[in-house]
């Protein structure tokens, strides 16, 4: 807020006479409008802090309000500091849940958090929760205490059924978006999906690609129709080709669309009905499905390939001369998903058909088998990123990589913002010269300049860390295995990395001094995981005493109970969590799990 | 042979040796396997062997012995969890063979790949070590014990308390985990696993 009068040149303005107050007596409203122009959280959040009136405006204020780590604050402090808040996030498991590393029972239910806020936000509209425990009791309490009830996103959830599902169904009549992304849904065969009264026409977005079980067909055909504002639909497996098509004829606005399970024996009738759905799909952007998809059926789509933006293939097992076909006809594509039974020739045919492309991920189709058997190697990733010149963030898991194609990619593409290499192999050198990968994930941090999220893995020293200390100035989430060989590797880490959030690292030789050396670090990030390093409880032991506002969590091998009290300090540790907080210690850890 | 990584604890056939390194073990390659011989090599290509059922035995150093496999916990811990970083979902349409597992009284489920296992006795291994009994958890001082110790006061424990699993076939009928059926068969008919406490 500029103050109104200009500066005259020499000295003192010329205040203009009697109306405007000074600004910083402004009434709140003016401030709360004007922070409402303000998008990101971390500009309100830096308003907030500049004094006691924009934090008391700012707060009051505050519509928008995601929780990074749901043990970070305590439910209550989030609906005292926010009350107006309409639309809340919350995010519980550390990252490494997802492959299995987290002891399960660990925590982060989402029932205080919707207790609380049944309480204290009434208004609220849209809940969004990832990686927690959501219980059907939660769905029924969300369902029964929020009026407006808009919008609700799970993703990486468990601990709920199609019973919780139908709460939501029956008592939600605004509902806008039921987005279920790749949660562990019980199916208690009850039919959720007829509990939407006939009355109910509001959904935007319905999602239910994760559920295993049965649904109602014709209920859903019937839902389809009568929503006709649906812009996204995502299907199970249970929903069989012909219905498909039913579906999309039911719904021809549809803008996102998962297709479930894509396979049949080919039918010339059941082709052509597919390809006459699509074809008055007019307004199709993005496309997904766990496609079982025989290659024949792939053409229905192509009319609708000329509008696509995002196309995710992760789960098809098509290969070859099918796919590319169809991928080079999507020359629109920004985001693209695939296995690497593209291999390295169908990506350079996205390199020349693609140049729009924004995002790859390419996922292992084998990740278990140690017989290369997919031609997918550091060409197909050189080719993408010399082509594509809007290429900001890749995934790719492949098997082999040299420094010289790491560095041309580093040369090429200067906007990553995000890069996550995974060399399935754990200390797989470059295979050219057997050298370690540092010269290569070097060159990426160094060109990279905007990269805020990094993956390394392959053979690597030391030195590849002090350079993504040294150079990392806006990484904010880095993931580290099987890598560095001394403490030091850590310590270049934590003394640089200045805008560092999350570090999850595991299989490193990592041990207690870097550790302690750079506590102070730690208050600075959101959280550290590590897990099969050399930490001892001593050390972990003196970080608590020393931090006092970081929650120091130790996990050990859950058939072993670990009262931390009889163990002596140079006990291994096998996982540490360590977050701060403002909660002060959890009491909800299950046995295996211990606050230091 | 096939190069088996996943949750499942060391398979007695294939460990993984050195520094969480992963050795290639392609079959004729025994020298990589150490002091014993691959089962392949030994047995033939079928990896299925009808091993008797709830046997008393302790986690580590138990029916395992009988392939002469090293179950020093150390080996434990140079198991590959959790790599290659791909979600659960991804792995189940990678093939194998993820069935979800539920205990009476737990409310959250887990998953297990059976296909990872070669014997109901590693499964149930698995299924102990996903699903630590009431008993396992509740005991205070057992962990100032040796390994040895401990082992013995939970295989006690487990004889009183023993597991009882069952599983659901590809026709939808409740069975109980290992009534004759060999393996290899229970392996593609199992669709979920259910333990009664």
């Amino acid at each position: 807020m500029a103050p109104a009068a200009p500066m005259g040149r020499g000295g003192s303005r010329a205040a203009p006479a009697a109306a405007a107050p000074p600004w910083h007596v402004l009434p709140d409203e003016v401030w709360e409008h004007a922070f409402s122009f303000l998008p990101a959280d971390s500009d309100r959040g830096a308003a907030a802090a500049a004094c006691r009136s924009w934090l008391r405006a700012e707060r009051r204020s505050r519509r928008r309000l995601a929780v990074a780590n749901c043990y970070a604050a305590s439910p209550q402090d989030a609906v005292d500091r926010f009350p107006a808040v309409r639309a809340v996030e919350v995010k519980g498991k550390p990252h490494f849940a997802d492959f299995g590393l987290v002891p399960p029972a660990w925590g982060a239910a989402a029932a205080p958090w919707v207790a609380a806020a049944a309480d204290g936000w009434p208004l609220l509209e849209e809940i969004s929760f990832k990686r927690m425990v959501v219980t059907d009791d939660c769905l029924e309490m969300i369902a029964a205490s929020f009026r407006n009830f808009q919008v609700l996103r799970l993703v990486s959830c468990e601990g709920f059924s199609t019973a919780g599902l139908a709460a939501i169904a029956a008592g939600c009549r605004n509902l806008r978006e039921l987005d279920l992304q790749e949660n562990e849904i019980e199916d208690c065969s009850i039919h959720w999906l007829s509990l939407f009264p006939e009355s109910f026409t509001s959904l935007v977005t319905l999602n239910f690609s994760c559920l295993e079980g049965d649904v109602n067909i014709t209920v859903l055909e019937r839902l389809v129709t009568r929503c006709h504002n649906l812009k996204t639909l995502k299907l199970n497996n249970a929903i069989p080709l012909d219905k498909l098509a039913n579906l999309l004829r039911k719904a021809p606005q549809i803008v996102e669309l998962g297709t479930g399970r894509f396979s049949a024996d080919y039918h010339p009738d059941l082709f052509s009905k597919l390809e006459a759905a699509f074809a008055g799909c007019k307004s199709l952007r993005r496309l997904s499905g766990a496609w079982d998809a025989v290659p024949e059926y792939l053409p229905a789509f192509y009319c609708v390939c000329d509008g696509l933006t995002s196309l995710n293939l992760s789960y098809t097992t098509v290969r070859g001369p099918e796919l590319i076909k169809f991928i080079s006809r999507c020359k629109k594509l920004q985001l693209l998903w695939v296995m690497d039974l593209i291999e390295d020739r169908g990506l350079a045919v996205v390199a020349s058909s693609c140049n729009k492309l924004q995002e790859l991920r390419v996922f292992p189709s084998a990740p278990f088998d140690a017989a290369e058997q997919v031609s997918l190697t550091e060409r197909g990733l050189v080719d993408v990123s010399a082509s594509c010149p809007m290429l900001e963030s890749v995934l790719y898991f492949c098997r082999r990589m040299t420094n010289e194609a790491l560095i041309t990619i580093a040369k090429n593409r200067p906007n990553f913002t995000c890069f996550r290499l995974c060399i399935i192999e754990p200390h797989t050198p470059d295979y050219t010269t057997h050298q370690p990968l540092d010269a290569g994930f070097s060159a990426i941090v160094e060109s990279c300049k905007g990269l805020r999220r990094l993956s390394v893995s392959g053979l690597l020293t030391d030195i590849v860390f002090k350079s993504i200390g040294a150079h990392a100035d806006r990484l904010e989430m880095l993931s580290i295995a099987f890598a560095g060989n001394s403490d030091l590797g850590l310590h270049y880490i934590l003394s640089g990395c200045k805008s560092l959030k999350k570090l999850e690292i595991r299989d490193c030789p990592f041990g207690d001094k870097p550790l302690l050396a750079n506590a102070a670090k730690l208050e600075t990030m959101r959280s550290l995981w590590m897990s099969t390093c050399s930490l001892t409880l001593g050390a972990c032991r003196q970080l608590a005493r020393k931090m006092p506002r970081l929650s120091v969590e130790v996990m050990n091998d859950p058939r072993r109970r670990c009262p931390l009290d009889s163990l002596t300090d140079e006990s291994p540790v096998e996982t540490l969590y360590v977050y701060r907080t403002i909660a002060g210690p959890r009491f909800d850890t299950p046995a295996c799990v211990q606050i230091v | 042979m096939e190069l088996e990584l996943g949750l499942a604890l060391p398979n007695p056939h294939q460990p993984l040796a050195g520094g969480g390194e992963l050795v290639g073990l392609l079959s004729g390659s025994a020298g990589a396997c150490g002091k014993k011989r691959v089962f392949g090599d030994a047995f033939g290509a079928s990896k299925a062997t009808l091993l008797p059922l709830f046997v008393p035995e302790d986690g580590d150093g138990g029916g395992g012995d009988r392939d002469g496999v090293d179950h020093d916990p150390s080996n434990k811990k140079k198991r590959l969890e959790g790599w290659p970083p791909v979600k659960c979902a991804r792995r189940r349409s990678c093939g194998g063979g993820y069935v979800k597992v539920k205990m009476e009284g737990v409310a959250i489920g887990r998953k297990v790949d059976v296909s990872l296992h070669g014997s109901y006795q590693e499964l149930l291994r698995t299924l102990e070590r996903m699903f630590p009994s009431a008993n396992q958890q509740g005991a205070g001082a057992d962990a100032d014990h040796a390994e040895e110790e401990e082992e013995v006061a939970s295989h006690e424990r487990r004889r009183r308390h023993p597991y009882v699993v069952t599983y659901e076939d590809g026709e939808g009928d409740w069975l109980l985990v290992g009534d004759d059926v060999p393996w290899e068969v229970f392996v593609k008919s199992v669709k979920r696993l259910k333990i009664l406490a």
